[in-house]
């Protein structure tokens, strides 16, 4: 094997994965949960907006995005919900059992762009995951930033992620936290009501000085976005994580593809600039 | 900033894949010096004793191919159900170097249809990981297929590489045939310019009674030392009769289709085009196109346990963007649910992204997908429709 291929591919293929043991598993949600794990060699060191493919022996691998800042942890965090195979799988974890991780892949969310800056950021249901790694990145931070606003929507209060978190951002005030749901029961919910368009529409931005990220569901960008265009924010302030399906998190397997971009690679967090002429991102 | 990288300088320059207008001019370069050598040989100005070009002739072709099985195992055209396809040999007669076109293109021999990676044991939760083995001379590629290989190439390496391709890759003699006419009825090399051998580690060009044989890499040096007592010095005459048969070729496909240079802004251009909507309805979704395509690098990976649940094998296998469940996602949600939308991804990443991603063609012209289709749709068919032509697709 020639020098230059044997500096390129390493020791130890790609899609092998290495071991991570679970450190503390907790329920958060009647379908989410929240895992921790431990890399048994080396720390991850992934940055907020990457993602993990994570394989359970027997079961099969999947990817999953980082919901905790861990560029200087020792441990990792990831909000799963059980959706297929692998993700009921996760959630039958114990504290001790061994998976597989390959990662961190992708691209990062605005961590350099964003400082200096008011940060909107909006949340649709899981999509509240990824982002809780950037509100962790922003509070560790914080005087790097400007204004910080969360708008999170969720179907009901119950499927609220990181309940305890968002309360504290709520109360305290570190941030600001701008909370709705589709469904609320009677009496209970004293917040918003209704898709998270209806309180960003009256919130009040300065579109020079603010940068915008919206992870959420397919159906909820398009909508999200036309009010952030009605607000004036320019397509390169505004930053999105998109979800596609991927096997091998490196570019290769082609699963991921919109249009000539890659998902795992090129993104899963994309700015707006690059993806608005592109018809099948959005 | 990671974020930025796509929107600036296309990938291939930074990454040193050539641009195609290189490319082309880099092979006739290359084309013209032989051509001059020859020339000056021809005139008797001399040169040295070793520069002499070998013939392989017809009859040792069997004793050439039993020499390489004694080195390594060779990856061949074979005769299979009155069809070619692209298979380990057993016994050097099973070769079909005449063979006009396989089946199958030659990617399955560093790109196995199933490729086992990691190996589970459930009873003790551990894995290993399981070496990707690989033929060591691919024989009897045709040029369309050594531009595939620069495609798989470019896109196998770009980002991070895909240890598994490569060391296949690193490991791999290839050995070329030129062919000197159209090898299917329904190949359109000629328009997309692959009809010469893009690179080869031993080109054979057909002469005839035997092949010419040029050693071109360090690691051809392993098949001439297994050749040198069955190569014969070629002869003025012969040599005289290769530039008759390169400068024949030439003509043979001539009159190109397509406009390379204008491919991918027109393909952009027609994207949203009605014609589209046609061709959608017309196809079955069966997926052979993306099967027998050389320049198909998609796969999915796949765990299967053994029925005492005792160990589990993850593979990777051939997946094709033609397939409903492609791009679902939980949700669930498809972002191309419609057949339209599915051969539409498929010829635009052969016709515009690729392409212009890394400078090479990823539509080689073979035109296996147009004899594996059962209704007939044709990637030439597409790309003139796309620059201007009327004809259906």
């Amino acid at each position: 094997m020639s020098e230059s291929v044997r500096r390129a591919i390493g020791e130890s293929s790609v899609y092998t994965p290495r071991k991570a043991k679970v450190e503390s598993i907790q329920p958060m949600t009647p379908s989410e949960t929240l895992l921790e794990l431990r890399p048994s060699a080396s720390p991850l060191r992934g940055s907020p907006g990457q993602f993990v493919q994570v394989t359970i022996p027997g079961v099969g691998e999947c990817p999953i995005s980082l919901c905790s800042d861990c560029r200087e942890t020792e441990t990792f965090q990831l909000c799963v919900r059980r959706v297929g195979l692998v993700t009921t799988a996760i959630h039958r974890l114990v504290p001790g059992s061994i998976v597989g991780i390959r990662g961190p892949f992708g691209t990062t969310f605005p961590l350099e762009e964003a400082e200096g800056k008011d940060v909107l950021l909006v949340a649709g249901g899981l999509g509240m995951a990824p982002l809780r790694s950037f509100v962790e990145y922003i509070l560790k931070n914080r005087d790097r930033f400007g204004e910080v606003t969360l708008v999170y929507g969720t179907r009901s209060p119950k499927d609220l992620l990181f309940r305890e978190e968002v309360f504290e951002w709520y109360y305290e005030k570190p941030i600001s936290v701008i909370l709705t749901v589709d469904l609320a029961p009677a009496g209970d919910w004293t917040g918003e009501v209704g898709p998270v368009t209806i309180p960003l529409r009256s919130l009040e931005i300065v579109p020079a000085r603010t940068l915008a990220v919206m992870v959420g569901p397919p159906v909820m960008f398009s909508y999200v976005l036309d009010v952030l265009r009605e607000k004036g924010l320019s397509d390169d302030r505004i930053y999105c994580s998109l979800e596609r399906r991927m096997f091998c998190g490196i570019g290769k397997c082609g699963q991921c593809q919109i249009e000539d971009l890659l998902c795992c690679k090129d993104g899963p967090v994309f700015s707006l600039s690059q993806i608005a002429d592109r018809g099948e991102a959005l | 900033m990671f974020l930025r990288r796509a929107a600036g300088r296309p990938r291939w320059l930074a990454d040193g894949c050539f641009s195609w207008a290189e490319n082309e001019s880099f092979s006739v370069g290359l084309f013209v010096f032989r051509r001059r050598r020859l020339e000056l040989r021809l005139r008797g100005r001399g040169e040295p004793k070793e520069e002499v070009g070998k013939i392989l002739k017809k009859r040792d072709v069997i004793s050439a191919v039993e020499a390489l099985l004694v080195h390594g195992s060779v990856y061949a055209p074979v005769e299979k159900d009155d069809h070619f396809v692209f298979e380990e040999i057993e016994r050097a007669s099973d070769l079909r170097l005449e063979a006009a076109q396989t089946v199958h293109s030659a990617k399955g021999a560093f790109f196995p249809s199933k490729d086992p990676l990691v190996r589970f044991d459930l009873s003790s939760g551990d894995w290993e990981e399981l070496p990707p083995a690989a033929p060591r001379f691919l024989f009897g590629l045709h040029p369309c297929d050594t531009w595939a290989m620069k495609a798989f190439d470019c896109w196998m390496r770009d980002g991070i590489p895909d240890d598994r391709y490569l060391r296949r890759r690193e490991h791999g003699v290839i050995i070329a045939v030129q062919c000197l006419k159209k090898c299917n009825e329904d190949s359109f090399c000629g328009s997309m310019g692959t009809y010469r051998i893009f690179e080869a580690d031993v080109r054979l060009t057909p002469m005839n009674n035997g092949y010419f044989v040029e050693f071109e890499t360090e690691k051809a040096r392993e098949v001439e030392e297994a050749w040198r007592e069955i190569l014969l010095e070629a002869t003025v005459e012969e040599e005289r009769e290769l530039e008759e048969m390169k400068s024949g070729m030439e003509d043979a496909f001539s009159g190109a289709e397509v406009d390379l240079e204008r491919l991918p802004d027109d393909m952009k251009a027609s994207f949203y085009a009605p014609w589209w909507r046609d061709m959608g309805k017309r196809c079955l979704d069966c997926g052979q196109c993306v099967a027998v395509c050389p320049t198909c690098t998609c796969f999915a990976m796949i765990d299967e346990c053994n029925v005492s649940l005792t160990e589990c094998e993850r593979s990777r296998r051939w997946d094709g963007c033609m397939f409903h469940s492609f791009a679902e996602v939980a949700g669930p949600h498809n972002f191309r649910s419609d057949r339209c939308a599915r051969i539409r991804h498929r010829m635009n990443r052969k016709g515009q992204w690729l392409n212009r991603r890394f400078g090479v063609p990823f539509c080689v012209g073979c035109g296996r997908c147009v004899t594996a289709c059962p209704v007939g749709i044709s990637p030439l068919k597409v790309f003139k429709r796309a620059q201007g032509g009327t004809a259906d697709v």
